[in-house]
């Protein structure tokens, strides 16, 4: 029944069925409640529609679980290597919201020769030129429509037509080659590359149009990147009243096939689909080094809004204008620095198992109380920023949420705001008047209690020769085996300031560290290498004996310093991630935490093959990464080499060969 | 303040700098080197990572070139664990028949707060499981008990922490210890792999010696959750080890009921030896501490 759920979706989005086809599918979709067959960057994903994951991307088969893999759809014929997954809106954060599909296997045999020919200035900083390319070049291009990879934006409202975002970087370095070849020297002057992130669109006849708007430019700070040129390419030709107009500059009417526009992002710019004729072009941009570019707070501070209210407006649509104007905002304020918006900014006020807090995607605000502390505010703004998953729910789930418009022109009404709502729920005077000591949803929590060290090893030669006296916990290679598999699970726990433990949320006060009016949040600790150092006859081997002892949930952050100020009654924290936006990163990763079984040599003998290796077989296989069998692959940023990888690497070689890669 | 009562203030405060200081110049005086490895220790924790290298150089030579005279002033049979600033605190004894007269004079130490005792000679434990008397149909039998009942005899005198890891004494063992002297001071407790049962386990909590347990570490003994019940009697205790004990879901019960479960900062526990009914209820028990609770939720 899945399958056909699944294949049905796929039939369905050809635009062929009727509007009761459709709703019928629909209510079978919203009835399905199934659970989802692995977790990819975060996301829990299924490999058919359910009631919760209904939105659908496309990944890289290759990153999904060997034993799942299988079940998931390859719709794209052209593009066989990618897999269709569904995600729940609801976990998306502003890392995935958009689902960038690698393409560079499309144009790994195509000889990308292109040449930008003839260009023609249409106005002031904006060009067209004509593309030349061999025919196989061009079918490779043109094929980029036929994979059936689109899928509505999220900001649809403003936007008509379809589009889906891919990477390639053999595509941009081609074109990197011809724009230097071909465009004026004075206009590439600091030009860098191609960005190798592209947008496909695609409109239809009496589609809407993308309304006015500036293109958000391409940043990243600490490269001292920045774009300056938006570059379009049609790869199909039409006309429209204009198909393209650049406010205060030029409009295009006529656009023939295989043309390229490249022009200068200051401009406001409003596209109209053709009026015959389906309208398929690429967007990029032209990348610069600007070593003294500077970042100003205020537009990060845009920006960080703009993105939140992407996300939030999953739940309350009516934020997405909102997103809209403030990405405006930003693209305008780039260029001819930052004017004032649009009034009656929005703020959204949450509650999370008690914890009142008021956000805006920038500004975090949270009632002053004895029961909470600022690390605990900082790790429920990450929480909530990132929109992490404890246990099964994404953290935006589990708020209660409500869209509240400012009550003045600055933040004064905030503290009095969340008292007041803190007074209503509780019955209490509110927080920091309360005498009712309540507990913090997001308590410190000692990571060593998963470490217990390892026992004095007795002088025990092995199961078999002294059989009356072997003790698991107190043999040597199993305790040495032991805490290597602890220094594993150490080397992914202990950098993690937050924890989910079950649907628990901890957090290791030693990683918000508050210096100032900053609270850093450390990403890394040193590990300490566990030296270690055979007369095993029988009773198993060391690693039947390593079992797990519980399940940790790390979540791994790397972010610049959160500034905070406080009064009375108030922590304000401010998040400018975007400063170094290379630097911003979120993981979640799942760890078991080892502990020895006490078996006697007859129970060891006797596991059968799915018991035998509780352990090794509970270690997430994307988290062995680094070590000698694999000297490409680099250990996660939060994580040194463990000592046990060889070994770990050697155990799942071992487990997919007797079980075959499909069934393991 | 003289020397004598500098020790007392520093085995009761061993973190007082000022009470250090003092020392240092008392033995200085006396020309005990110790006394400088006291400043340079001291001058250690604040320096410089140069300055620092320089003064374990130092440190590491001074220690090396009296360590012996030091550990002489000790009887013979008994080991030095752990030192501070060249004084024994931790010592260590193998039992035998004189191991109690040792330990009186050990304990003479000025800075002497931690014992161990060893098993010493076990040459039944050394053979056990070679003969056909040692298994039933079941597998191996426990190897009897070490005669201990000597610990009877034993002054505990000032000591905060005693180690009796793996000493294999069982509950006769116990139940001699129970009747041993001294100032009711220990606060940690060391009984891991000791082959205790309930009775011994509670013995020992009946004795005033123990009163002021506030570390217990009881891995791998015969505990039931009659043991844990009988703990009950530790109102101080804040860091307790059960692991490898069969204590089932009464035991997980037990431990819920205890006067000290509000307070307990460590506590471990495997599923096993709880029972997954055990793991449900203590990972919704609203007595248990936030963050023992979590950790159950993950287990």
């Amino acid at each position: 029944m899945s399958a056909e759920l699944r294949d049905r979706f796929f039939a369905l989005s050809t635009g062929e069925a009727t509007g009761e086809e459709v709703a019928r599918y629909r209510a079978e979709v919203d009835a399905t409640d199934t659970e989802p067959a692995a977790t990819l960057d975060g996301l829990s994903v299924s490999w058919h529609p359910t009631a919760r994951h209904k939105s659908v991307r496309f990944v890289d088969a290759e990153r999904i679980d060997a034993d799942v893999r299988e079940l998931f759809a390859r719709p794209s014929e052209g593009a066989p290597h990618l897999a269709a997954v569904f995600v729940d809106p609801r976990e998306l954060s502003f890392r995935t919201f958009e689902n960038i599909v690698p393409l560079d296997h499309l144009f790994a045999d195509v000889p990308l020769d292109l040449e930008l020919a003839e260009p023609v200035e249409l106005g002031q900083d904006a060009y067209a030129l004509s593309l030349r390319l061999p025919d196989a070049t061009r079918a490779g291009l043109e094929r980029l429509d036929s994979l059936n990879l689109y899928v509505p934006p999220l900001n649809a409202s403003s936007r008509g037509g379809e589009r889906f975002i891919f990477h390639s970087a053999l595509l941009a370095e081609a074109l990197t080659k011809a724009v230097t070849a071909s465009m004026p020297e004075a206009t590439l002057d600091g030009f860098s590359h191609v960005n190798p992130v592209f947008r496909c669109n695609r409109f239809e006849p009496g589609d809407s149009n993308f309304h006015h708007h500036r293109d958000t430019p391409y940043y990243d700070a600490a490269r001292g990147h920045v774009s300056r040129y938006t570059v379009l390419l049609y790869l199909t030709g039409g006309s429209a009243d204009p198909a393209l107009d650049l406010v205060g500059g030029p409009a295009v009417s006529e656009i023939e096939p295989l043309t390229c526009v490249i022009f200068d992002q200051r401009y406001e710019h409003e596209g109209a689909p053709f009026r015959d004729g389906r309208k398929v072009f690429l967007r990029t941009e032209l990348v610069f080094s600007e070593p003294d570019v500077t970042h100003d707070p205020e537009i990060g501070a845009l920006f960080s809004k703009a993105c939140y209210w992407t996300g939030e407006s999953v739940f309350a649509p009516e934020l997405a204008r909102h997103a809209d104007a403030y990405y405006n905002q930003v693209a305008a304020a780039h260029w001819n620095g930052l004017t004032s918006g649009e009034t009656g900014e929005p703020f959204v006020h949450k509650q999370f198992r008690g914890v009142h807090f008021l956000a805006n995607g920038y500004d975090f605000w949270f009632p002053k109380s004895d029961t909470l502390s600022l690390a605990e505010c900082a790790a429920i703004t990450l929480l909530d920023y990132f929109n992490c998953k404890l246990g099964d729910t994404a953290f935006r789930d589990l708020c209660d949420t409500a869209v509240v418009e400012a009550e003045g022109p600055d933040g004064t009404w905030i503290p009095a705001f969340l008292n007041a709502k803190y007074s209503e729920k509780s019955g209490s005077p509110g927080p920091s008047d309360s005498s009712i000591p309540s507990s913090s949803p997001v308590s410190s929590f000692d990571k060593s209690a998963f470490f217990p060290d390892g026992e004095e090893t007795d002088n025990v030669c092995c199961p078999f020769h002294d059989f009356g006296r072997f003790d698991a916990t107190r043999f040597d290679e199993i305790v040495d085996l032991y805490e290597r598999a602890q220094s594993f699970a150490k080397a992914h726990i202990m950098p993690a300031p937050i924890l989910m433990l079950g649907e628990d949320v901890v957090l290791d006060p030693e990683k918000f560290v508050i210096r100032g009016n900053q609270i850093h949040i450390l990403s890394k600790d040193p590990l300490t290498p566990v030296n270690f150092a055979a007369c095993w006859n029988s009773g198993g081997t060391p690693d039947n004996y390593i079992d797990v002892a519980a399940t940790v949930g790390a979540a791994h952050f790397l972010v610049p310093p959160i500034v905070f100020s406080e009064s009375d009654d108030c922590y304000h924290l401010q998040f400018d991630f975007f400063r170094n936006t290379w630097m911003v990163r979120h993981q979640q990763s799942t760890v078991p935490v080892p502990m020895i079984r006490r078996l006697s040599e007859i129970d060891a003998e006797e596991l059968d093959d799915e018991e035998a290796f509780p352990w090794m077989d509970a270690v997430d296989p994307s988290l062995v990464t680094g070590g000698s069998a694999e000297p490409a692959a680099r250990t996660p940023w939060w994580a040194d080499e463990s000592p046990l990888v060889d070994e770990l690497y050697e155990h799942i070689s071992e487990r997919h060969e007797f079980y075959g890669e499909d069934d393991y | 303040m003289e020397a004598t009562a500098l020790e007392q203030r520093l085995r009761e405060h061993p973190d007082d700098v000022a009470a250090w200081r003092a020392y240092a110049d008392a033995l200085h005086e006396r020309g005990d080197v110790r006394g400088k490895l006291i400043e340079w220790e001291r001058r250690s924790r604040v320096a410089g990572s140069a300055e620092r290298e320089q003064l374990a150089s130092k440190i590491q030579l001074l220690s090396e070139k009296h360590q012996d005279s030091w550990d002489a002033e000790l009887p013979s049979g008994v080991s030095v664990e752990a030192r501070r600033h060249g004084f024994a605190t931790k010592v260590a004894v193998d039992w035998s028949d004189e191991a109690p007269a040792l330990i009186a004079e050990a304990l003479q130490g000025p800075f002497v707060t931690a014992l161990r005792i060893k098993a010493g000679d076990d040459p039944e434990g050394e053979e056990w499981g070679h003969e056909e008397e040692h298994w039933d149909e079941n597998g191996p039998l426990m190897p009897p008990p070490i005669e201990a009942d000597g610990l009877a005899s034993v002054d505990l005198g000032r000591l905060s922490a005693l180690d009796l890891s793996y000493f294999r004494m069982g509950d006769p063992g116990a139940e001699a210890l129970a009747a041993a002297t001294g100032s009711g001071r220990i606060e940690t407790l060391d009984l891991r792999y000791c082959a205790i049962g309930d009775s011994g386990l509670a013995a020992l909590i009946a004795s005033p010696q123990f009163a002021a347990v506030r570390r217990l570490h009881l891995q791998c003994n015969a505990v039931t959750a009659e043991g844990v019940r009988s703990l009950s009697g530790l109102t101080n205790l804040i860091e307790l080890d059960l692991r490898y004990n069969d204590i089932g879901e009464d035991g997980a019960d037990a431990l819920l009921s205890a006067p000290f479960i509000g307070s307990l900062q460590r506590l471990l526990l495997y599923r096993d030896d709880v029972s997954e009914a055990g793991v449900q209820k203590l990972a919704s028990a609203p007595q248990l501490p936030t963050t023992l609770r979590s950790y159950w939720r993950s287990v």
